[in-house]
Formats: structure tokens, C-alpha cells, sequence
């Protein structure tokens, strides 16, 4: 399937956003996922073809 | 009488009405309620458990003879030197994802001003599903790039502030302007939220 990543589209055979961000070595730990506009806290969500999955950085300062 | 003296009559309404939380007195936190109040917010509600030390004064809105006070108790001071006729709760609490629901309840916006990723993805997870708009910052310390630091909503919910990539733990120093522009940015879209504006 292809789904939008960060806005440009991937073809990937990962089944959730869990498996697909972990493919992609992302740290879900400190960061904000947007699947379709919302954000999600289950990484378990199944990805569909046509996902839009957004990942925001949360760094340190203030 | 507001210190804000440009505000029409119902945007004075809206804005003297509203309730914003800040949590967080630090960099982004006492600037930020600098910037509301300025605005004229007059009903905050801040949480912090530090003290004001030396190397804060580089970015916040502390003085040098107020060291060693309570953050909150140093800006609820400083605060009322801009507007005396201000509704401040203060709570002197470390904030976690059991207290921070609780503390800002009552708040129609809260702006989150942590320092550590950790903290920050903490609060955010606490306080999403309240549904309720918050305004947060990831990515501004060092120099330069002003222009780098954007803002986007996400979700339905959530607005962030910062590049997203300047961290204080990659060697980069927490200094005033860029803090102060995340700063002045979050203030700008808790005004911009409660007077229905574009973002």
C-alpha cells in the first residue's frame, strides 16, 4: 500500500504505525504521531492505503 | 481599567473572561504570562515547583533580587507590576500526568512550558484527552533561524511551536531571543484561539 509520510507518499508492507515508524527508526517516545489528522497514542493502529502519518519532534527547552 | 488599552469592548470581554494555564514559569512560561497579561489576560493559572537561580536570568522573566524565590510567587509579583487587578492561581506542584489534568481544569487553553522532552511529552499526554487547545513548543534554543520557528496544528487540538529540532541536549544554549519568540508566538495563539482569529 501507499500511504503520505511526512508529506510525501511511501510504499511500505508494514501493517501498523507501530511497525511502520519502528522500520523507520523513529522514537515514538518523544514525539507527537498524526495519523489523519488526530493524533494517536496507540501505535497498534492498523495503516490503510491513503494513511496521512505525520511525526512532530518534542526536544528539549523552554 | 486594562492595561491593554487597543482592545475593543467584546474583545475585552472575551479576553478579561478567559482562564489560560501555563504550564510551566520558566523561559517559556513567565514570558509568555508576561505577554498575556500584557494582552490583558487577567485570570491565569500557573504550576511550577522551581526556584528562580542565576542562570535562568539569561531568558526569564526573573531579576537578579529575586533568586532563590518560588517561580510562581516571583511572576505573580512581576505579573502585577504590568496589571495589579489580576485573578492569578498559583500552584507550586512538579506537575505529572496525575496532577496536571486537576490543576488546569478550570482553564479554556493551556500553554505547556516545560524544559525536558520527557516532561513535555508527559503533559501532553495528559492533557489531550481533555480536549481542550494547548498551545506547545518544541524546538528553539541557539541562535539565529527566526524564521525556523514555525507553528502547525495538529490534530484537532494541539498547536506546536519551535523547529522541532533545536534541542538543548544536542549542545545548543537556551538563550532569550529565540525562547522569546517561542515565547511571544504561544502568547500569540492563546489570543488568537480565544478571539477566533487565524492562528
Amino acid at each position: 500500500m501507499t500511504i503520505t509520510y511526512q508529506g510525501n507518499n511511501e510504499d511500505t508492507e508494514a501493517t501498523t504505525v507501530w511497525d511502520f515508524l519502528n522500520k523507520k527508526g523513529v522514537d515514538v517516545r518523544s514525539a507527537i504521531i498524526e495519523l489523519d489528522g488526530e493524533i494517536i497514542a496507540d501505535m497498534s493502529i492498523p495503516l490503510k492505503n491513503g494513511s496521512v502519518l505525520n511525526v512532530f519532534r518534542i526536544v528539549s527547552g523552554g | 481599567m486594562s492595561v491593554n488599552t487597543y482592545l475593543s469592548d467584546e474583545e475585552r470581554l472575551i479576553i478579561e473572561s478567559a482562564t489560560i494555564g501555563i504550564a510551566g514559569a520558566g523561559g517559556l512560561g513567565s514570558n509568555c504570562a508576561m505577554h498575556l497579561v500584557r494582552a490583558g489576560l487577567k485570570r491565569l493559572v500557573i504550576a511550577d515547583f522551581d526556584e528562580v537561580s542565576e542562570s535562568n536570568l539569561n531568558r526569564q522573566f526573573f531579576f537578579r533580587d529575586q533568586i532563590g524565590r518560588k517561580k510562581v510567587d516571583a511572576l505573580a509579583e512581576n505579573l502585577r507590576r504590568i496589571e495589579p487587578d489580576l485573578d492569578l492561581a498559583l500552584h507550586d506542584i512538579r506537575l505529572t500526568s496525575e496532577n496536571a489534568g486537576p490543576a488546569f481544569e478550570e482553564c479554556q487553553v493551556i500553554v505547556e512550558a516545560l524544559d525536558s522532552a520527557e516532561a513535555k511529552s508527559m503533559l501532553l499526554g495528559a492533557l489531550l484527552p481533555m480536549d481542550k487547545p494547548i498551545i506547545s513548543a518544541s524546538g528553539l534554543a541557539g541562535w539565529g533561524r527566526s524564521c525556523e520557528i514555525g507553528q502547525r496544528r495538529i490534530g484537532r487540538n494541539l498547536i506546536l511551536i519551535g523547529d522541532t529540532t533545536s534541542d538543548i541536549r544536542s549542545g545548543l544554549a537556551p538563550v532569550s531571543p529565540r525562547v522569546g519568540i517561542a515565547a511571544a508566538m504561544e502568547a500569540n495563539a492563546v489570543v488568537a484561539l480565544l478571539l477566533g482569529l487565524e492562528i
